[in-house]
């Protein structure tokens, strides 16, 4: 039940996969649980609107912004707002954003990036909590901070906006992941026997030219065939070759789904993750194990209780 | 604080049924769901001595969980601590290997975000 081997692949900034092989998915799955629904992060809470003469009614604005991610590296530092020792709030459980923007030009979007942070210069605690703003991938031309609102000229829009710990089971505006995926890996095979009646010899030597390392062509008999097959079975194809016989398949407008067959196989998983941005996909990981444990921790502690 | 109050903070994280015996004891948890549920299910469903255990939660707005266990020769308490135990020995697992391959990711050049 204890996995032989853990892969981890990042794809960019926000997105990486997890390969687990030996282990049964209900644990993975309390960890997807975990990881979606009790890792801790920061979000704001509260927020008290002084003047609002926007079209948007204050809760619209108050829930665009509640949702808006905040960078958690730090939060572990914080406190819970309801297990503060302070009145209402203070510098150890909260922080405080200020938003103040009076319309002079014909039209004025409001993004993330003016959201003031006042926590005092000394509170480095505090300034660490800036907005994510930019959550698209490094490839995508358009990367613009988040959008709050859109004001016309002589809109006036001023409030305090205070930013809590908490997790996503209370409200899903404090979950750290945006996609999390769980599945069995796939494997990919090729009928290549079914595949050669349909091809003359000049697709054959031009789906050997795209594969070299795969396929090999018989000159006297004309035949594809693997390069290298293990234990007498046919080799499985990875993700580039496969992603590069679909497209060619596609060009020649051959059915793809009569020559390639997917198997899953029970023993390898693979967890996707998406991150916000509020914290990294390893220190999600590695906080949810902790969670876990914290948990188990906690009901073995009651059941010594009552024996 | 009313009475209210008080007795519901009060309210136990685990506790037994009235009906529960030493060998066949259902456990009622606050707080927890199918997270924990599920886990310890497939932890107690591979101990030999077990011969039923089930889990379920009554009522999706009640945050309880009801875990049903039946036991011969060991009490039903013996083998909840046991997969409690192998639980957190499969997270500890995960934890050290995957830092295992991360520390070597990092060893043989690899630059990660």
């Amino acid at each position: 039940m204890r996995p032989d081997k853990v892969v981890w692949e990042e794809f960019s900034e926000f997105q990486a996969q997890l390969t687990f092989s030996g282990v049964e998915n209900t644990i993975i799955n309390s960890l997807r649980r975990t990881m979606m629904n009790e890792v801790p992060t920061l979000a704001i809470d509260l927020v008290s609107i002084e003047i609002n003469t926007t079209i948007f009614h204050d809760e619209f604005i108050s829930h665009r912004l509640g949702l808006i991610p905040l960078n958690s590296g730090k939060v572990d530092k914080f406190r819970f707002n309801r297990e503060c020792e302070c009145e209402e709030r203070c510098e150890a459980c909260s922080c405080i954003f200020s938003l103040d923007i009076n319309v002079l030009e014909k039209e004025k979007l409001v993004f993330s990036t003016d959201l003031k942070n006042l926590s005092s210069e000394e509170n480095l605690l505090g300034k660490s909590v800036v907005p994510i703003h930019n959550s698209g991938s490094e490839k995508s031309s358009f990367s613009e901070p988040i959008l709050i609102a859109k004001l016309r000229n002589g809109q006036r829009l001023k409030l305090l906006a205070i930013a809590k710990k908490g997790i996503g089971k209370e409200h899903s505006k404090w979950s750290p992941v945006s996609i999390i995926r769980l599945e069995n890996k796939p494997f990919f095979f090729l009928d290549l026997y079914k595949l050669e009646q349909k091809l003359n010899k000049k697709k054959k030597k031009e789906l050997v030219e795209i594969l070299p390392n795969l396929l090999q062509l018989d000159p006297i008999r004309e035949t594809l065939s693997y390069k290298k097959r293990i234990n007498d079975k046919d080799p499985y194809i990875n993700n580039t070759s496969f992603n590069l016989i679909i497209k060619w398949l596609s060009n020649e407008r051959i059915d793809s789904e009569e020559f390639i067959k997917i198997y899953s196989e029970n023993n390898q998983i693979l967890l996707k993750i998406e991150t916000t941005g509020a914290l990294s996909n390893k220190i999600i990981f590695k906080n949810s194990i902790e969670i876990l444990k914290q948990k188990l921790n906690l009901i073995g502690i009651h059941l010594e209780k009552i024996q | 604080m009313s009475g209210a109050d008080e007795e519901f903070l009060d309210q136990p994280k685990l506790e037994t049924t009235a009906e529960s015996t030493d060998f066949s004891t259902t456990f009622v948890i606050r707080d927890e769901d199918h997270t924990l549920g599920n886990s310890l299910r497939i932890c107690l469903n591979n101990n030999p001595k077990v011969t039923f255990c089930g889990y379920s939660v009554p009522h999706p707005l009640e945050n309880k969980l009801h875990l049903h266990i039946q036991t011969k020769e060991i009490s039903a308490s013996e083998a909840l601590k046991s997969a409690l135990r192998e639980v957190m020995g499969i997270c500890d697992h995960v934890g050290a290997t995957f830092e295992a391959a991360e520390d070597q990711y990092y060893r043989e050049g690899g630059t990660g975000h």
